[in-house]
């Protein structure tokens, strides 16, 4: 549940250089020798048909953003586990990945298993046996139904050309012999290292409201491309609630993915009724003149 | 949750235009409260009818989010959880 948590978290980071920087990004930084050097470092991977990754997954979590006790800017990261990854990854948009390992995140250990299976952008996680070892979890169940690899793909598979406030990063001691790169908005930031032309690490810190939260480590111990694939083989295994790729891609790929189904910027709030915990019925129209946020969520 | 309890102490406390409604799906009544109690949530957990009002507003991942401006339409919304669109509509 953290890691999908993490990867929906850092799409934000990502989906930024798709809007309304990215035509400026491609004119006017055109022939920025760090931009070249990026592109040329990436472009087998960019050519590349499918893409097989193993590697570790670690992640760390801003504890204290869980500490009621704690300053509502304090920072104190926490590794919570390493997870061994495998990805497979066809274009434009076929996938599948796996995610093993234990978390113990404060104190309460849970085993992560995680089979997907990935359309366009994003990932739908079909079996997540996250099981509680040790007592109740203190968030409860967390579970997002979909993840976004956006971060793999605009480094070592993307379409986006170059992300926006590309820097190259000097090799220190731990990076010897290897070519880096950092991006960052105020979101978070991106570091990723290759070595002899393969990626070798990334690093994803997000930030909430200037709050570092999160840091995800990868590891890539295997990286192989291939040139011909059937894309449609790299298929997990398909959501309960559709019989075939068509149906899926129908309702969740062109007509605009996970956001397809919510009402539109500009539309008339329906009226609504709704009971608070007093039992009390309050309709949405009667909070007219008001900012309204709608926070649609579950527990269990 | 946490961290919307976060942003609605401090939106609380200079505005009081803004109404931020926490509209569960699904959960009894009982787990709600036990949950709010436990965390000390200052936030406006809401209830519906059945599915009624996530029906309404096409919501079909969990955590979704919506602005409904003063002019009762809608002015954002967003799967997941993006603090940052959230501060930056409320301009704080």
């Amino acid at each position: 549940m953290f890691l999908t948590t993490a990867f929906a978290v850092a799409t934000v980071l990502f989906q930024e250089p798709h809007t309304h920087d990215h035509d400026h990004a491609e004119h006017t930084h055109q022939e920025d020798p760090v931009h070249t050097a990026y592109k040329k470092a990436l472009a087998p991977y960019r050519e590349a048909a499918a893409l097989h990754l193993n590697g570790t997954l670690e992640i760390h979590i801003n504890s204290a953003a869980f500490d009621q006790t704690a300053a509502a800017d304090a920072v104190k990261m926490e590794k919570i586990g390493t997870l061994a990854s495998t990805v497979k990854w066809a274009k434009p948009h076929y996938g599948s990945l796996k995610v093993q390992g234990m978390i113990d995140f404060l104190g309460f250990e849970q085993k992560v298993d995680v089979e997907s299976m990935g359309l366009e952008d994003g990932v739908y996680i079909l079996d997540h046996d996250a099981k509680m070892i040790d007592g109740p979890h203190p968030l409860g169940e967390v579970s997002d139904p979909m993840v976004d690899l956006q971060p793999f793909r605009s480094f070592i598979f993307g379409k986006t050309e170059v992300p926006n406030g590309l820097k190259q990063l000097k090799a220190d001691d731990a990076h010897a012999g290897m070519q880096g790169w950092t991006w960052e908005s105020d979101q978070g930031q991106v570091e990723c290292w290759m070595k002899d032309g393969i990626p070798a690490s990334m690093k994803i810190e997000m930030k909430e409201g200037g709050r570092l939260m999160q840091r995800m480590v990868l590891g890539f111990s295997k990286v192989e491309l291939a040139k011909e694939v059937d894309a449609k083989s790299y298929l997990g295994k398909l959501p309960k609630d559709y019989s075939t790729m068509d149906e899926l891609e129908a309702e969740d790929g062109e007509a605009g993915g996970i956001d397809a189904s919510l009402l539109a910027v500009g539309v008339e709030a329906p009226d609504v009724k709704l009971t608070d915990m007093n039992d009390q019925e309050v309709s949405l129209a009667s909070l007219e003149g008001k900012t309204v946020l709608l926070n649609f969520w579950f527990y269990h | 949750m946490p961290q919307l309890q976060s942003l609605w102490s401090e939106v609380n406390k200079e505005r009081d235009d803004v109404v931020f409604l926490c509209v569960n799906i699904g959960d009894e009544k009982d787990v709600i409260q036990k949950w709010w109690d436990e965390d000390g949530f200052t936030l406006k957990a809401m209830r519906q009818d059945g599915s009624a009002v996530s029906n309404a507003f096409g919501v079909q991942y969990y955590p979704t989010n919506y602005l409904i401006g003063p002019d009762g339409k809608v002015a954002w919304r967003a799967v997941g959880y993006d603090e940052g669109a959230i501060r930056k509509y409320l301009g704080m």
